[in-house]
């Protein structure tokens, strides 16, 4: 579904993600580990079209997007929910939610699907017309997520949902992460919190200084000497 | 001081504040959007009052329906000014992008003088002194009509950010841009298009001035820059509905001021609210930007 190969980004003189190769399979939860600044972020916004690509190519659906601007990509079922969230702030949940699915028309089918955000996030039913800035941490990572669903997306890349959330509010994240993937939904998802994250993952990538260093399933990365010691906290 | 002379002051800085409002309107839009100040916001303004003069003195067609008329051609003007002028200044420090819109301003008076002429015009409207009666106050039509439709269009402009599709759009991307093209919005056309409509709103609140005022090339730089910018800081620079609040307040100010100060003075009153506020309260008073 995703395939992106020999990916270089850089920003001026400074590179930060060197000749990378991921594949995303239809179906899959694919994950990308690694520490802060080693190029994740880079690495999904490129996907995503928001950094251009130095060198490389980005295939999605068979189709080659590294040129394609991103509101274009988001039309094929690409979506990203980035970041530090990037709500709009001023803007009440429900408008954050229905500009999700700002590239569908069908004004029933968009209600319908804003009805399925609260299901999902039961307490963001009662918050719908408030403002999204003055929303709790927790609060806008539930309205960035459930924004990115508006769309239908064909595939979901997740990056860092769940940074700077109260560690009770990870656990819900995560199993709302799990629940979108296991109701049909492809995704690739950037993490720091690697434990959490190889649990619900089929696979993942472990990125490190702008190159991959490690690739497996969840359980061999989690039986992995390295990665017991780096990132785990356990014993090799 | 009477009572009468206190409600003409009033009725007449609401008349001015409702065409002030439109022009900031567009002028914030802009900034909200993109972030640039555009220094050529007045001449758009002038432009309309032109186009109305021509269209009225050549063609015979009324100043009121060429406002739509100027609104329609300085939207393509205004659009293909972003996307040849602006577009590409927009990577690139706001000092540079200051320059270019005070380059087009120059440009702009430059060309409207070598059009139209150094010489003041006027729409010579038959009915254009008449006048409403109200008790002891008189107000000509023609500031009626230009208040009445100024203030139409505005709310009308923002019924459309509130609730239609381009509406949401253009106030995502004042929000977030980087957000607004991950919801698949095109970011690059929405400043075309906002460009086009704040540009096309200053046009067309000339062309409801035009029988008003007299006509010449710096008109709206010498009577209307100062005031919008005073009204877009005043309203929180990018906010709507603070260009709307803000256009009357300072109409009013203008009015009082003039009346207290003589009508040589009349913008002290509105830049010394525009001082103070600076002093006070230097992100405006609306707080948010395009809610």
């Amino acid at each position: 579904m995703l395939e992106v190969k020999g990916l270089q980004v850089a920003y001026g003189q400074v590179t930060a993600v060197w000749d990378v190769s991921i594949t995303v399979a239809q179906g899959e939860l694919v994950a990308v580990v690694g520490p802060n600044g080693a190029g994740k972020t880079s690495l999904v916004n490129t996907v995503a079209g928001l950094v251009p690509a130095q060198q490389g190519r980005i295939h999605f659906l068979g189709q080659d997007v590294t040129a394609l601007p991103s509101h274009e990509r988001v039309a094929l079922g690409l979506c990203l929910c980035p970041e530090g969230r990037k709500l709009f702030p001023d803007m009440t949940v429900e408008e954050n939610l229905r500009l999700g699915a700002y590239t569908w028309r069908d004004r029933s089918e968009i209600a319908r699907r804003v009805e399925q955000v609260f299901a999902l996030f039961p307490q963001l039913a009662e918050r719908r017309a408030q403002v999204a800035r003055t929303l709790s941490g927790g609060e806008q990572q539930m309205v960035a997520l459930g924004r990115a669903l508006m769309a239908r997306p064909r595939l979901l890349l997740l990056d860092e949902p769940s940074l700077g959330l109260a560690p009770i509010v990870v656990t819900e994240m995560f199993r709302a992460i799990r629940k979108i993937h296991e109701a049909g939904t492809t995704v690739l998802m950037v993490e720091q919190n690697v434990h959490q994250t190889l649990e619900i993952a089929g696979r993942g990538y472990v990125i490190e200084n702008g190159r991959i260093a490690l690739a497996g399933t969840s359980g061999a990365l989690q039986a992995d000497p390295h990665m017991r010691t780096a990132y785990l906290g356990l014993g090799a | 001081m009477t009572a009468e002379i206190l409600v003409q002051a009033m009725v007449l800085g609401l008349l001015q504040g409702g065409i002030y409002a439109l022009v900031a309107a567009g002028l914030t839009l802009i900034y909200g959007v993109m972030k640039v100040v555009n220094f050529a916001h007045a001449e758009f303004l002038t432009l309309g009052m032109y186009l109305a003069f021509s269209a009225y003195t050549l063609l015979g067609v009324s100043p009121y329906l060429a406002a739509v008329f100027a609104l329609g051609l300085v939207f393509v003007l205004g659009a293909a000014v972003q996307r040849t002028l602006i577009r590409p200044a927009l990577r690139h420090p706001q000092i540079n992008q200051l320059l270019i819109t005070i380059g087009l301003s120059t440009m702009l008076i430059g060309a409207m003088q070598i059009i139209w002429g150094p010489r003041n015009y006027v729409v010579p409207l038959p009915w254009g002194r008449a006048t409403l009666g109200l008790g002891d106050l008189r107000v000509t039509y023609t500031r009626l009509i230009a208040f009445g439709v100024a203030v139409a269009i505005a709310a009308g402009f923002w019924v459309f950010l509130k609730r239609a599709r381009g509406g949401l759009a253009i106030r995502a991307a004042a929000q977030s841009p980087d957000a607004a093209r991950l919801m698949g919005i095109n970011v690059e056309r929405v400043n075309l298009v906002t460009f086009g409509l704040g540009t096309g709103l200053a046009a067309l609140a000339g062309a409801l001035i035009a029988p008003v005022f007299f006509i010449n090339p710096t008109f709206g730089i010498d009577y209307f820059l100062l005031p919008a910018f005073v009204i877009v800081v005043l309203g929180t620079m990018g906010n709507f509905v603070g260009a709307m609040v803000g256009g009357l307040v300072i109409g009013l100010a203008e009015s009082f001021g003039g009346l207290l100060l003589g009508a040589a003075l009349r913008q002290f009153a509105s830049l010394a609210v525009f001082v103070l506020i600076l002093l006070w309260l230097p992100r405006g008073v609306f707080g948010g930007r395009m809610t």
